[in-house]
């Protein structure tokens, strides 16, 4: 790849078999995803940010490259994060992925004019590529799409369009509604990079909770006058067991899950992210594959509680629950 | 020869006797048209008389209607007096209303706004409260794991 990219598609992962092995969850969507902006002429990058890697597993940064040969380092960008950042940022033990952190550090280091942070298990629908490769997104905008759940266990062998807008495959097909367009909002969140940075990514100020962070992200964007809009199609996501989605009602106390307090007030109260978000004091090394590790210092670290971080946005949406 | 004779009797102011049968005759039949007259202008005049007291009672009637009328209209114009000043009265009162509608309404449209305000404050206060609660947690099990000898 030369220059600057027109897309980085930011995703967060580790090894841990959550939803199944890494070959389903992430290959096969990061194959699919690449083939079809490759196919309609959409210069990319796809910054892989692994975070807390599990000891005693090989790292999905060693692991992936062998299967796609075609991208290089460059356009297949992996960063490492040591482990002990997941336990120096952490505020809440049960939370064992920072997501949103992790995301935020692939987002400081995206070169892409347009940043996507989405998840491994999402593929692209036919509109979004569309969309990207018609050049006419808006700057200073939030683009969203709808994640249509394909139905579990669905063969992913040659998986196609064809075969995800089928209406027969869907599990569930939202409608977002304005104006937040809130609604698996982790899985599709496309602005210009500088929007990003001038939002300084995701909430990294309250880290008790992994869930309600991207809708945080959109009440940050809209109170800061951004402009939300949907994309014009959705995206897909291959139901998994153990996605929020389909697990949180088996938890009875909205605390005590690996997501944090399910009901902080995430739709209320924002966040002013420190000059170091994306831990850009981290200290980067290239090692021998192309993979960025980024060692442990607690220069990095923001501190463990900055409440003055802790603000109202300036407008809120109307209707909101409290 | 009976046309001389009538003119001498004519002469000296005699009639023959058939002339005078003629003019009794006629005077009789004029005598019975006089009093047939004088029957048909009698029961007129009865006509008329009825009449008359039939037009003086129905005038009497509506002078009489008049007079209430009138005495209504003086009960309805004192009344309509009455209704105005009400109508003074109440629009008066209305208007103290609405103002006091329109009063009510901008406090409560502040309070509400007031509301809202302390509601987001609260809503940052326990995301704070969290935080503080989250990191003595975190803290507090940092301390333990060191605060004890390894074996």
């Amino acid at each position: 790849m030369s220059g600057i990219p027109a897309l980085s598609i930011v995703v967060a992962s580790r090894n841990d078999d959550y939803g199944g092995s890494y070959t389903d969850r992430i290959l096969k969507p990061l194959q699919f995803n690449c083939e079809r902006l490759t196919e309609h002429g959409v210069s990319f990058e796809v910054i892989l940010v692994e975070w807390d890697p599990v000891p005693g597993r090989p790292l999905l940064s060693e692991l992936l490259p062998p299967e796609l040969p075609d991208m290089t380092a460059s356009v297949f960008r992996r960063i490492v994060v040591a482990s002990e950042y997941q336990a120096a940022l952490t505020q809440n033990p049960r939370v064992r992925f920072l997501e949103y952190l992790a995301k935020n550090v692939g987002v400081r280091r995206a070169a892409g004019t347009f940043v996507l942070t989405t998840n491994g298990d999402i593929m692209l629908g036919r509109e979004v590529v569309r969309a990207l490769a018609a050049g006419r997104l808006a700057p200073r905008t939030v683009y969203r799409a709808p994640r249509y759940d394909v139905k579990l266990g669905i063969d992913q062998t040659g998986l196609n369009w064809e075969a995800l807008e089928d209406p027969a495959n869907h599990d569930r097909r939202p409608t977002l509604r304005p104006p937040l367009y809130n609604g698996g909002t982790g899985d599709f969140l496309l602005a210009d990079r500088d929007t990003y940075h001038w939002l300084r990514g995701f909430n990294e100020v309250y880290r008790a909770a992994r869930s309600g962070i991207d809708f945080n992200f959109l009440v940050k964007a809209y109170g800061g006058g951004v402009a939300i809009a949907e994309i014009g199609g959705p995206v897909y996501h291959i139901n998994h067991v153990g996605s929020m989605r389909i697990s949180k009602a088996l938890y009875t106390s909205s605390t005590e899950t690996p997501w944090g307090n399910l009901r902080w007030h995430s739709r209320h109260v924002v966040y002013s992210n420190g000059d170091g978000w994306g831990l850009s004091d981290a200290p980067a090394r290239q090692l021998a594959d192309g993979t960025t590790y980024l060692d442990f210092d607690w220069k990095a670290v923001p501190p463990l509680v900055e409440l003055r971080r802790v603000v109202l946005p300036s407008r809120q949406p109307e209707g909101l629950r409290a | 020869m009976k046309a001389t004779i009538r003119k001498i009797l004519a002469g000296i102011g005699l009639a023959t006797a058939a002339q005078v049968r003629h003019a009794a005759a006629q005077a009789q039949q004029s005598a019975r048209k006089a009093d047939q007259r004088m029957a048909r202008l009698r029961t007129s005049a009865e006509g008329w008389k009825q009449r008359h007291e039939e037009t003086s009672k129905v005038a009497a009637e509506w002078k009489h209607a008049a007079v209430d009328a009138r005495a209504n209209v003086e009960r309805a114009t004192g009344r309509l007096e009455q209704v105005q000043a009400h109508v003074v009265e109440w629009k008066a009162r209305a208007e103290a209303l609405a103002t006091q509608v329109r009063d009510l309404k901008e406090r409560l449209d502040e309070a509400r706004r007031v509301t809202t305000v302390a509601r987001q404050h609260l809503m940052a206060t326990e995301v704070k409260l969290d935080l503080i609660e989250a990191a003595v947690q975190v803290l507090d099990a940092r301390t333990r794991e060191g605060a004890l000898p390894r074996s």
